[in-house]
C-alpha cells in the first residue's frame, strides 16, 4: 500500500467520523426559530391517574398544538430523568424530588410552575399494630426510589427524629410493593394512589399523608418541565401546551366524577380509588402559582416558598448521598422559565 | 497461529486501555460528548475516591462489591453443586435425560427478568429471591453443558475401557470424568458470565446494597458517574473471577487439548 492511499483512507475515515458526530449533535445546535412548529411533541406522563391526562383521550393536545403528539408513560421520576437526558421527551409533569436531583446533575430542563400539589394522594400506610411514627424504627418500609414519596419518608424520619439507620427503607416499585405487602414481607410503605386502595382494603392503616408535612416546611408537588433546547426552539408551542394543561385542570374542576371515570377505565383501577387519588392533589391555577405563595413572577423572588423548597429538597438529597453537593445551584430561580410562564398567563 | 508471550500481551492490552481512556477524556474536555451522558474518566476516578472515603448511600464501597460477590457465588455455587451431577446423570442415563430434557429446554431460554414477579410472590423480597434468580439463570446452562460433555465422550474409549474391565464408578472416575472435565470448565465459565449479568436483575428486588443495586439506584438520580464506576467494578470483578476459573482449569486439567 502506498503512503498516498493510506492518507486518503485515513482522511476518509476521519471525515466519516466527523460526519457521524455532526449528525449526533445536530439537534442540540439548531438555532432558535420564532414561531416554528415541531413536527411532533413528546409529552411524558406518570403512569398514575392524573387529571390533566384527560386531554390524552380526546386529542385536546393535538387540536391545541396543531401537531402530532406522542404520549410517553414513565412509572416514576427516575425514568423520567433518564428519558429527558436521552432527549426522548419534550414536556412532562412529574415530582419535585427527581426534578431537584436532575437539575443538580446538570440536566438541561426548565421548570414551568407546579400545577399539582400533593396533599392526600401520597400516604404512609402501615400494618395496624403500628400506631405512631416512633414505631417505624426497626420496621421495613417500601418506597419507590427517586420519588417524592422517598423524600417524604426521609422528611418523616427527620421531623420525628427517628434514627435513620433503624428504619429499613426498601426501594420497590408499586406493583412489587403490593405483592410484598400481601406476603407480609414489609411493615408499611409510602405510596401514591390508587395503589394505597389495595393496601387499605387488606388491613393497612394510614399513618399520615404528605399534606401533614407541609406545616414543617416540606412541600411535595409535580412540576411541568420542558427540555431547555425545546423551549428555546419552540416557545410558542410551550405556551400553548401550558394553557392546554390549565384547560384540562379546569375540565376536571367542572366534572371531577366524569374525568375520574374516564381515567379509571384507561388506567384499569377502581373508580373510587382514582377519584380519591385525584382529590388528593390540590390544583392551584397557573395564575395562583405565579403568586407569592408559590413561585412569584420573577427569578429574583428567591424567597418564593417553592424555590426555597427545591433548594431544601436538593440539600436533603445531598445529605442522603444521592447527589453531589457541589452540583446544587445557589438558587433554582434561573431554572424556572418565568418568561414563558408570564407569556402564557399574564398578570 | 503465531503466539504472543504473556508479558507482551499484557503490555499491548494496557496500551490499548490507556489509549481508550485518553481519547474518552479528550472527547469530554473538548465537549464532543455531553458529560452528563458520558462522564470523563477523571470524574469517575474522583467519584471512586469519594465513595471509597464515604461509601455510597451509607454503605462502604467494598461492602457493595462483597455483597454482590456473595450473592452471585451462592447462587452460582448451588448451580454447580446441583447442575453438574444432574447433567452428568442425564448424559449417562439416556432415559432419565429424555424425561428431564423438555423442562430444561423450556426454562433455559426464558428471560430471567420475566420471572421476577413470580419469584417475589413465591419467595418474597429477601436474599432467597436474589440468590434463587442467579441460581435459575445459571443452573440450566450447566445441566445442558454437562450432559453434552458426557455424550461427547468417544465410544471407542468407553469400549476399550469396558474391555479392560472398567465398570461403574471406576469407569466414571478414570474414563468419563477426565474426558469431560475440560468441557465442564468451559460450561462453568460461560455459566458464570450469565450469572454475573443476572446480578442487576436480582438486585432490582428490594435491595439496599450491592453493585447491581448501586447502578440502578444511581441511574434513577442521573448519577452517571456512579453508574459508570459500578459498571467498571462489575466488569473488573467478573474479569478477575474468570481469570481465577481459568487458573483453576489449567491446574486441574493439565491434559486438556493434548489427546
Amino acid at each position: 500500500m502506498t503512503r498516498d492511499r493510506m492518507n486518503l483512507s485515513r482522511r476518509r475515515v476521519l471525515a466519516l467520523g466527523a460526519g457521524a458526530l455532526g449528525t449526533v449533535t445536530l439537534p442540540g445546535t439548531g438555532g432558535a426559530q420564532q414561531g416554528a412548529k415541531p413536527s411532533v411533541v413528546r409529552i411524558g406522563y406518570l403512569t398514575a391517574p392524573r387529571a390533566w391526562v384527560i386531554g390524552k383521550h380526546d386529542g385536546a393536545f393535538e387540536t391545541a398544538l396543531g401537531t402530532r403528539v406522542e404520549w410517553i408513560p414513565f412509572p416514576s421520576g427516575g425514568p423520567a430523568l433518564q428519558l429527558l437526558a436521552a432527549g426522548k421527551l419534550d414536556l412532562a409533569i412529574f415530582g419535585s424530588t427527581p426534578i431537584a436531583a436532575g437539575i443538580s446533575r446538570g440536566l438541561p430542563i426548565q421548570i414551568l410552575g407546579s400545577p399539582e400539589v400533593v396533599a392526600t394522594s401520597e400516604r404512609l400506610v402501615v400494618k395496624p399494630e403500628i400506631t405512631e411514627v416512633k414505631q417505624l424504627e426497626g420496621k421495613r418500609i417500601a418506597v419507590a426510589p427517586s420519588s417524592t414519596m422517598a423524600f417524604a419518608l426521609e422528611a418523616v424520619i427527620r421531623i420525628n427524629r427517628l434514627d435513620p439507620a433503624k428504619v429499613k427503607r426498601l426501594p420497590l416499585g408499586q406493583p412489587e410493593t403490593i405483592a410484598a405487602w400481601k406476603r407480609g414481607d414489609i411493615d408499611g410503605t409510602y405510596i401514591n394512589g390508587p395503589f394505597w386502595g389495595d393496601l387499605l382494603g387488606s388491613g393497612g392503616k394510614q399513618l399520615l399523608v404528605s399534606g401533614d408535612l407541609q406545616p414543617h416546611g416540606f412541600f411535595f408537588w409535580n412540576s411541568a418541565v420542558v427540555r431547555t433546547d425545546f423551549a428555546q426552539r419552540y416557545p410558542e408551542t410551550v405556551v400553548t401546551w401550558l394553557r392546554t394543561v390549565q384547560a384540562q385542570f379546569e375540565r376536571y374542576r367542572a366534572d371531577p366524577e366524569g374525568v375520574a371515570r374516564t381515567l379509571a377505565e384507561d388506567f384499569g383501577a377502581p373508580f373510587e380509588a382514582v377519584r380519591d387519588t385525584l382529590v388528593g392533589l390540590s390544583y392551584p391555577t397557573f395564575q395562583e402559582q405565579l403568586g407569592p405563595k408559590y413561585w412569584g413572577r420573577t427569578a429574583k423572588a428567591s424567597d418564593a416558598p417553592f424555590l426555597k423548597a427545591l433548594s431544601d429538597t436538593a440539600d436533603f438529597l445531598a445529605e442522603t448521598g444521592e447527589i453531589k453537593r457541589g452540583g446544587i445551584p445557589a438558587s433554582f430561580g434561573p431554572f424556572v422559565n418565568y418568561d414563558l410562564l408570564n407569556r402564557a398567563f399574564p398578570a | 497461529m503465531s503466539r504472543l508471550s504473556l508479558p507482551h500481551r499484557a503490555l499491548l492490552g494496557a496500551v490499548s486501555v490507556l489509549l481508550m481512556l485518553l481519547v474518552w477524556e479528550a472527547a469530554s474536555r473538548l465537549s464532543l460528548v455531553d458529560a452528563l451522558l458520558v462522564p470523563p474518566p477523571s470524574e469517575i476516578f474522583a467519584t471512586a475516591a469519594d465513595l471509597m472515603r464515604d461509601g455510597y448511600r451509607q454503605t462502604p464501597l467494598w461492602d457493595h462489591v462483597l455483597l454482590s460477590l456473595a450473592r452471585s457465588l451462592a447462587g452460582f455455587g448451588a448451580a454447580i453443586v446441583i447442575g453438574i451431577p444432574l447433567g452428568i446423570a442425564m448424559g449417562m442415563a439416556p432415559v432419565f435425560g429424555a424425561l428431564i430434557d423438555p423442562f430444561v429446554q423450556f426454562l433455559r431460554p426464558l428471560p430471567k427478568l420475566a420471572l421476577i414477579p413470580l419469584v417475589v410472590l413465591w419467595f418474597g423480597i429477601g436474599e432467597t429471591s436474589k440468590i434463587l434468580l442467579i441460581y435459575l439463570s445459571t443452573v440450566l446452562t450447566i445441566v445442558v453443558g454437562a450432559a453434552a460433555a458426557v455424550s461427547q465422550v468417544r465410544r471407542q474409549q468407553l469400549r476399550a475401557a469396558r474391555a479392560l474391565g472398567a465398570r461403574g464408578f471406576t469407569m466414571f472416575r478414570f474414563v468419563i470424568l477426565p474426558a469431560i472435565l475440560p468441557d465442564l470448565f468451559v460450561t462453568v465459565r460461560l455459566a458464570f458470565g450469565i450469572g454475573w449479568t443476572t446480578l442487576i436483575a436480582a438486585e432490582m428486588i428490594a435491595s439496599e446494597a450491592g453493585l447491581g443495586w448501586m447502578v440502578v439506584n444511581a441511574g434513577a438520580y442521573l448519577r452517571t458517574d456512579v453508574v459508570m464506576l459500578g459498571i467498571v467494578l462489575l466488569g473488573a470483578t467478573g474479569y478477575a473471577l474468570d481469570l481465577a476459573l481459568v487458573g483453576l482449569q489449567r491446574w486441574a486439567t493439565p491434559w486438556a487439548g493434548r489427546s
